[in-house]
């Protein structure tokens, strides 16, 4: 105890004075010197990849993209407008958004990530964003129906809780086709926290007023979460909760939750401006019992594996080019059909400079989420993945071997999979912090370009533009969002500041508590 | 100018406050809710819906920059009514100029076409001369105040140009569905098809021109006034927001990125303001390009103030419940008063030019 007060004054008097960083110090400029000229690996991630690309992940993805397209345009695209135009009538009468989650669920949307072995289609997360990008270009809501869902799959998957993981896959893919296919959902936020649960250094700040009290056989779970995306509509949701709410960041974990659990119930669905085929959910837990097979995490593992957002950042950077291509192709298609000053839109030149700039941005937006996917797959949890020549086909061994007795018993001992997971972290050849990094760049500029590309296709269109039975006025609500959520992209500049800048210099404060 | 418009402004806060502001987010359900028809006979009582209408005509005799101060308080707290008020001062404002002052002053709303570029007007109607006078067919998209109006301002071509005609709204003129719009919803629009409807003539040939254009070089300022209104609205939620909540360890307001952040929108709806302010002490001088300067800019600041305003509040700033997110589809469509916003570029060299 005393080490700690110690530690908190010596903490509190470096904040009173902030420390200059010392550039004229030899350590700390030889650390700069090695920031400015990274290796060609960590500058070129695409590049380094080359040499590790297995010739099956490129058919693999091909097949992805093509599978997505076709649900997208042929059979999505006829729907959403008239599923938007229904939610912005009653955002609480949710038929139409289960017409789409079966419309996704006969695609086998719900089940890309899940393996071979337990009926999905066993994809690896980052062959995922082409899917993401496809159907986000011709509708964010219902692109972001099917993200969401994985949102609430992979920590699942990555809590190596092998038992429970098997039983939900199960379960989804034997649902995925019928009228009410069962999807997930990650309940996170709360009405006083955002952000800030995403991040380890703030969480002990944060005002988070749930928790989950430990109890014979379990645990009882309390509180209210806000904003789950996909709340209404899933069978399961994985909920974020710590045990004890004087040590948050101690003490942080998930419980995979059923809709069926006595005790939970939806309050509402909100109103929101865009994305409205993706419902946002207030979720409200009420002595919720879950059993102790239900936590998927260790208690206060989940701050150490919060870096690991670093790929679903991937995923919103894919969505956002989807937005914003879309921007782009619909603006393209009402420049061809109205006129402005007695010529067709697209033969002012003044337009084909927009359009110009616009298809520039969705093209600069997918290098930029693909680099940080192969940043994933170099150096962070997509290692998971083997892409090394032959090694493609070893994702389909692994996931053999995870449905074996042997490995199931060894993830029975959380003490045992905590400890390979700090090895994994400590491993030379993986690089979490620069994953979350790259997340956090693929983001943010993903995102921005979503909404420049929104906002100009509405400078072209003018009143055209605005009405909804055009489609272009929907794709400007539904791109604000992703520049939200997924951490806001103002915590996303200060996260990546940190692990690109501030990691050079403990000096530099960047989430101050001053 | 602030300060020769301050009763008016009060006067208008005050009516804000007590009339509009519990009802905004229903009213924003519009077309899936009602429109305020009470509200309305309100405003008319008090005056706002015929600021420009000279007095001998029943009207309140003010200039365009009364009433853009009126826009700018109603557009803090609802931008739709700022529209409807500005949608028919437009109407009274083309009339008056074309000296059909006594069409203007006659009972309910004047649709019009304000959304449309003033130089690419009479596209889809076309008006000819019977016995019993004029008659127009043909169809209109995207009229203003369409679906509430009494009668419509509406460009036709007659054979020997573009003319101005006052439709009273009868069987022959067939309204559609009202439009659900990004923005400023509860002003409401509608297309228009018309099969022989009776009409007025108001103005043809250069008369017709002169008095569509040069209304609207004097509304551009007043339309600058809503998106100021709009950005000043995004701030004070902003502010509010930030002040009461946490993020981490400390209330948002202590960020210095969110004082940032909120000191740019701040800085945009203090510059939007005195922006509207100089165009309406202008008064459509310069051949009107202070005016469509002014409402270029002012239009682009609110488009980004109110973009961070829902920014500044996170998810709840993307929800219903809170203004900002109205306020950023408001503040878009607010943009495409007289045209898109590209033409405006290329008229405003010309103007050069000429």
């Amino acid at each position: 105890m005393e080490t700690t007060i110690t530690a908190d004054r010596e903490r509190e008097t470096a904040r009173a004075a902030p420390a200059t960083p010392n550039v004229s110090n030899e350590a700390y400029r030889r650390k700069l010197e090695r920031v400015d000229a990274p290796p060609l690996s960590e500058m070129f991630q695409g590049m380094n990849m080359l040499k590790h690309i297995d010739p099956k992940y490129f058919h693999e993805m091909e097949r992805a993209l093509e599978r997505a397209r076709r649900l997208a345009r042929e059979e999505a695209a006829p729907l959403v407008l008239e599923v938007d135009r229904a939610l912005q009538r009653d955002p609480e009468d949710l038929e139409p958004v289960w017409e789409l989650v079966r419309l996704a669920g006969r695609a086998g949307m719900f089940s890309l990530l899940i393996p071979k072995r337990y009926g999905g289609a066993g994809l690896p997360l980052i062959a995922s964003a082409v899917i993401w990008e496809e159907l986000c270009s011709v509708c964010a809501g219902f692109g972001n129906l099917v993200g969401a869902h994985y949102l609430g799959y992979l920590p699942l998957y990555a809590s190596m809780k092998l038992r429970t993981w098997e039983k939900v896959c199960r379960e989804i893919t034997a649902t995925e086709r019928g009228e009410r296919p069962v999807i997930m959902s990650l309940s996170l936020t709360e009405p006083l926290v955002g952000s800030d649960h995403t991040e380890a250094e703030l969480i002990p700040g944060a005002k988070i007023q749930s928790e989950a009290t430990p109890v014979p056989g379990g645990y009882m779970l309390n509180g209210t979460k806000v904003f789950i995306s996909n709340g209404s509509v899933s069978g399961y949701s994985l909920v974020i909760m710590p045990t004890d709410r004087t040590r948050k960041l101690e003490t942080l974990t998930a419980f995979v939750v059923p809709a069926s659990a006595e005790g939970f119930h939806v309050d509402r669905d909100e109103h929101k401006m865009g994305q409205k085929a993706c419902p946002a959910t207030v979720m409200v837990y009420e002595d919720v019992f879950v059993p102790e097979s239900h936590r998927v995490m260790p208690v206060g593992g989940l701050a150490k594996v919060l870096d690991i957002m670093g790929p679903t950042r991937i995923c919103v950077g894919a969505i956002s080019t989807g937005i914003a291509r879309g921007a782009y192709e619909k603006a393209r298609d009402l420049a061809m059909t109205h006129t402005m000053r007695g010529r067709p839109i697209i033969q002012h030149q003044w337009a084909q400079v927009i359009l110009s700039e616009m298809l520039m941005n969705v093209h600069t937006a997918r290098a930029t989420y693909t680099e940080a996917g192969y940043c994933d797959l170099a150096w962070g949890t997509g290692k998971s993945v083997p892409m090394v020549r032959g090694g493609y086909r070893m994702k389909q061994l692994a996931d053999r071997a995870m449905d074996t007795e042997v490995a199931k018993r060894f993830t029975d001992d959380e003490d045992r999979v905590a400890a390979l997971l700090d090895r994994v972290l400590a491993m030379k050849s993986v690089n979490v912090p620069m994953e979350a990094g790259y997340g956090s760049v693929a983001k943010v500029k993903c995102s921005d370009a979503a909404m420049i590309n929104a906002a100009l296709a509405l400078d072209l269109a003018g009143k055209a533009g605005l009405r909804h039975d055009r489609g272009l006025e929907k794709v400007f609500r539904d791109a604000k969002l992703v520049q939200i959520y997924e951490g806001t992209n103002e915590l996303n500049r200060l996260s990546f500041f940190q692990r690109f800048v501030a990691k050079m210099d403990p000096s530099i404060h960047v989430f101050d508590r001053e | 100018m602030a300060g020769e418009y301050e009763d008016i402004a009060c006067m208008v806060r005050e009516f804000a406050e007590k009339e509009i502001r519990e009802a905004v987010p229903e009213d924003d359900l519009y077309p899936d809710a009602g429109f305020r028809e009470p509200l309305y006979s309100r405003a008319g009582e008090v005056g706002f819906l015929s600021l420009l209408l000279p007095e001998d005509a029943g009207g309140a005799g003010e200039c365009p920059a009364a009433l853009a101060e009126v826009l700018y308080e109603l557009s803090r707290v609802d931008a739709s009514v700022a529209a409807v008020v500005f949608c028919q001062a437009f109407a009274h404002s083309v009339l008056c100029a074309a000296g059909r002052a006594d069409l203007a002053a006659a009972e309910g709303f004047i649709a019009s076409t304000v959304y449309d570029d003033p130089l690419d007007l009479a596209g889809g109607l076309s008006a000819a001369e019977g016995p019993d006078g004029w008659l127009l067919s043909g169809s209109c998209e995207d009229v203003a105040l369409g679906p509430v109006a009494a009668s419509l301002l509406l460009p036709a071509s007659t054979g020997d140009g573009t003319a101005l005609f006052l439709v009273p709204v009868a069987e022959e003129v067939r309204l559609s569905e009202p439009l659900l719009t990004l923005g400023l919803r509860a002003c409401p629009l509608c297309d228009v098809s018309l099969d022989a409807a009776p009409a007025t003539l108001v103005a043809s040939g250069t008369a017709a021109l002169d008095a569509y254009v040069g209304s609207v070089a004097l509304m551009r300022g007043p339309a600058a006034a809503i998106s100021a209104g709009i950005a000043a609205g995004s701030f004070a939620e902003g502010l509010e927001y930030c002040r009461g909540r946490y993020q981490g360890y400390k209330l948002i307001i202590d960020h210095e990125q969110m004082r940032a952040e909120l000191g740019r929108i701040r800085a945009e709806a203090l510059a939007s303001r005195e922006l509207f302010r100089s165009a309406c002490r202008d008064g459509g001088a310069d051949g009107g390009s202070l005016g469509l300067t002014v409402q270029l800019l002012a239009g682009e600041m609110a488009a980004r103030a109110t973009t961070d305003g829902v920014q500044v509040l996170g998810g709840y700033g993307y929800c219903h419940d809170c203004g900002q997110e109205k306020r950023m589809r408001d503040a878009k469509q607010a943009q495409c008063f007289f045209g898109c916003k590209e033409l405006m570029l290329q008229d405003l060299t010309a103007a050069a030019l000429a």
